[in-house]
């Protein structure tokens, strides 16, 4: 379909809005209310042009002008090109006078209430609308009466404050909490210049509610959290991975000073879209609280503070009667790509089995894994013993886009639509495609027509059986066996019943239904190292299975059944686990490594050092190579750079220069061994212990304000 | 030249020799600024109310060219405030060894309430004695570190080596 923007002529998809295709062409509009992945209302109106298209008479050709070209037929008036949808042969003037004024008279409007305090906003630096009032604008209002009044600390939640003033009335909040969670927490209360946001009492019950603070256009809606820590020119901004579940959302890190103030949602259009939850926004409160800075060494039963070189001492003193083949290592299954390679070197050259990551499971899947993107377009999705929205949240809002039913909006030179036509207001969703099974309630059970509390394992038995025909009629089973039947339907299976050892009998499933089966990974990179050798060897032990002389045990915060007689630990504070230690490495997060992980659906994405200030804490790499210093002994992964090399001898790619989306890679054969431990994913607690630290650095914020 | 040019050169040295010197005896004297010198600065207060103006937008440490300024907010406590409305400058430093008293930071203050004052003396012993916080900023607090110090240590007054008739944006601020 062509269209004509100003002189220039674009060709764009049947059923694109005018909007995309101008911004296809290279031109450019003003908007607040339109935003990619959220339905388009025309709620501002600053995106205005001039539009006309030609007709067809009733012979079926274009209607003529005196030059014999089709005749334009120009709307009367400048038209919102967000709900404008472009016809074959459109003309958009996106330059002319009329445009010009209608735009800077719309800038004008939208300044009238607004109160100014730009410096004192949060948002000033990186707000739509001081750059479009600078771009479109006139420059001056020409208002002298008193502004609307209103309050400016409302707080929504504890992590969201509201400044009513500031708000321009552009709806995204309100769209974005029914579109994309499909939890309706907030609305337009009043009507006219006495229009505000408003919920229920009691805060924004979701696990999403941050996203509305990037949406914003203005500094309405602002991040409790982050209040007043830096304006946005002096944040050091790193694009990295979020490290707290294994969807590895793409984030910002935004970082002051060497002390990481907030974290914003990233746009990568097949993984997380724009959104993140909000245990992964406001982790860095927990982050650095306790955080461990230099070595400890216990000394006279109590552990001081040390350097390395003191470590390195005590360590080969301590050694030297160790045999290392009895030296255990073990990691928690968030270490990169980097790191278990170096893990898995080490262990080579101690020639050491007692290597384990937890938490893992006992098997992976053999078939292919889906995508993201094909659990959000799946015609149905089973879920049989997982807790998304503790598991992996983010990808609950994808399985909310499956049950909205649309396309995925189409990509474009300038990114993703800006106004995607197909997505409408309250668009019915499909509850009857979502069927969960599980023991416990999980978030998901709102969105779901079925769901069967009870063992997922017999109730895939069930739906195996229901499969094979032998079923009584009309049971939830045969429903889900009739649901994963559909072409292209899902079935998701999560902790509860990978730990119970219920993987093959989901295959079986999916092989059965034709299915495709998502297994979710037990951490963050637990996908990823599966296809290392981290698992305990001929004769090794797993964590805490028998005493060792010596153990390395790196972020786990599980206690051994059995303790090592010399324990090491490299973590980030002093967790149950180091106090017990007798030394103590310090590491460094999530946030603060550079490595690369692999997330649910195979997807290698690079993680990204913040800049944060860490003191003397590394990651393992380093911690690894100080063991083998004090045994006399050297590995050949002794960096991030050796690392690296040894994993392109060892999957035949490159992780130093993965594109900016990642890649979807073959590693090869996974290492596969039993694991005896219970692992339950702690990514529940995990977040709940995040939210948790947020809430107390907000209320410390706001302490002054308490005290009167 | 003829020797009547030489004379009338001549005259003129001779006219200066029996004139008053334009000389200032610094520091036994004070030294006269012009109105508009730029100096140490000055963190001024409303004088009605006595709240800070500062806001701590930082705005100043984004204008600064020599990035000498550093500015840490903070929310105020609406009971007791700093400043008026929501936010205050929890730290406001200013390295003045990196400052070139350009005087942007006062253009870009949005309330007026960093001006660049007249005094100067400021000559010090230590790197980190050359940091000047809101307590050695605030209007009220006369004389540099070094000179507060002396004057403490002898028991004095601090003395201002200087006589200026301050601008009238600078509230609140009398020079000896």
């Amino acid at each position: 379909m062509k269209v004509f923007v100003d002189d220039r002529a674009v060709e764009v998809p049947a059923g694109t809005s005018a909007m995309d295709a101008l911004f296809e062409a290279g031109r450019d509009v003003p908007y607040f209310c339109s935003l990619p992945y959220l339905s388009p209302i025309g709620a501002c109106r600053m995106c205005l042009v001039e539009a006309g298209s030609p007709r067809r008479g009733q012979d079926g050709q274009w209607i003529l002008d005196d030059q014999g070209q089709p005749k334009i037929f120009w709307l009367p008036k400048p038209m919102a090109s967000c709900t404008l949808a472009a016809s074959e042969g459109m003309v958009i003037r996106t330059q002319t006078d009329a445009v010009r004024k209608a735009q800077a008279g719309m800038v004008e409007f939208t300044l009238l209430n607004h109160p100014l305090d730009c410096p004192t906003c949060d948002k000033g630096g990186a707000c739509e609308l001081q750059d479009r009032s600078y771009e479109y604008g006139y420059g001056a209002s020409r208002f002298v009466f008193d502004r609307r009044h209103a309050d400016k600390h409302y707080p929504l939640s504890d992590l969201v404050v509201l400044d009513q003033e500031r708000c321009i009335h552009c709806k995204r909040c309100v769209r974005y909490f029914e579109e994309i969670p499909g939890q309706e927490m907030i609305d337009f209360i009043e009507r006219g210049v006495h229009t505000f946001i408003d919920g229920y009492e009691g805060g924004l019950p979701s696990a999403f509610s941050g996203n509305i603070v990037d949406l914003c256009p203005v500094g309405a809606l602002l991040d409790n959290v982050a209040r007043f820590r830096g304006r946005n020119w002096e944040y050091d901004h790193t694009a990295t991975i979020c490290t707290g579940c294994s969807v590895g959302c793409s984030v910002t890190v935004d970082a002051r000073n060497g002390r990481v103030e907030r974290i914003v949602g990233r746009d990568h259009p097949a993984v997380n879209e724009r959104w993140i939850c909000d245990a992964g926004r406001f982790s860095h409160a927990l982050e650095e609280e306790g955080r461990l800075t230099t070595p400890l060494l216990r000394r006279g039963g109590e552990l001081v503070p040390a350097s390395f070189d003191e470590v390195l001492a005590y360590l080969t003193s301590e050694l030297v009667d160790v045999p290392p083949a009895q030296i255990g290592l073990y990691s928690s299954s968030d270490i990169t790509l980097e790191e278990g390679i170096a893990l898995e070197a080490t262990a080579q050259v101690l020639g050491s089995g007692h290597v384990d990551h937890l938490p893992r499971f006992s098997q992976l899947p053999a078939l292919p894994r889906p995508t993201l993107h094909q659990l959000a377009q799946a015609s149905a999705v089973v879920i049989a013993g997982a807790d998304l929205g503790a598991e992996a949240p983010v990808a609950e809002l994808r399985i909310q886009e499956m049950l909205r039913g649309a396309a995925p909006p189409p990509q474009f030179r300038h990114g993703t639509a800006i106004a995607d036509l197909k997505l409408t207001e309250r668009m019915e969703r499909h509850p009857e495609r979502l069927a969960i099974f599980s023991s416990a309630p999980t978030s998901l059970d709102r969105s779901a027509d079925l769901v069967v509390r009870g063992d997922p394992q017999a109730a895939l038995s069930a739906i195996a059986a229901a499969l094979e025909g032998n079923a009584q009629a009309a049971s939830p089973y045969l429903s889900a066996a009739e649901l994963l039947r559909r072409p292209g339907a899902t079935l998701v299976v999560g902790s509860e019943l990978q730990a119970a050892g219920g993987l093959r009998l989901a295959e079986k499933v999916a092989r059965s239904s034709g299915a495709a089966l998502l297994a979710l990974p037990a951490d963050s990179n637990a996908l990823g190292l599966a296809y290392l050798r981290l698992v305990p060897g001929e004769g090794g032990a797993a964590y805490g299975e028998a005493i060792l002389p010596v153990a390395l045990v790196s972020r786990c915060r599980r206690l051994p059944a059995q303790w090592p007689r010399l324990l090491i630990v490299h973590d980030t504070t002093l967790s149950a686990l180091a106090a017990r230690a007798d030394v103590v490495l310090p590491a460094v997060s999530g946030l603060e490594k550079q490595g690369t992980l692999v997330n649910l659906e195979g997807r290698l994405q690079a993680l990204r050092p913040a800049a944060s200030e860490v003191g003397e804490a590394t990651d393992l790499i380093p911690a690894l190579g100080l063991l083998l210093q004090a045994l006399g002994l050297r590995s050949p992964v002794r960096g991030l750079i050796s690392a690296q090399r040894a994993l392109a001898q060892r999957f035949g790619a490159r992780v130093q220069s993965l594109p900016p989306e990642g890649a979807l890679l073959d590693l090869g054969e996974p290492f596969l061994a039993e694991t005896h431990l219970q692992h339950q994913p702690e990514v529940g607690a995990w977040a709940a212990a995040h939210l948790a630290a947020a809430r107390a650095r907000a209320a410390a914020n706001r302490a002054l304000e308490v005290a009167k | 030249m003829g020797v009547l040019d030489l004379a009338k050169g001549m005259g003129v040295t001779l006219g200066k020799l029996f004139s008053k010197p334009l000389t200032v005896s610094y520091p036994e004297s004070r030294v006269q600024l012009k109105p508009r010198f730029r100096g140490r600065h000055v963190l001024t207060r409303h004088p009605d109310t006595g709240l800070e103006k500062c806001i701590g937008c930082s705005l100043c440490a984004a204008a600064c060219p020599s990035y000498a300024i550093y500015v840490e907010a903070a929310e105020n406590d609406p009971a007791h405030p700093v400043s008026p409305g929501e936010r205050y400058a929890k730290v406001y430093e200013i390295n003045m060894l990196r400052c070139i008293f350009c005087g942007l930071c006062e253009e870009a203050c949005p309330t007026g309430a960093i001006i660049l004052g007249n005094e100067f003396e400021m000559a010090d012993y230590r790197y980190g004695d050359f940091v000047y916080g809101k307590e050695d900023m605030l209007v009220g607090q006369y004389g540099s570190r070094p000179q507060r110090r002396e004057a403490e240590r002898q028991g004095t007054p601090v003395r201002l080596g200087l006589s200026v008739q301050p601008r009238e944006e600078l509230e609140g601020v009398r020079y000896p």
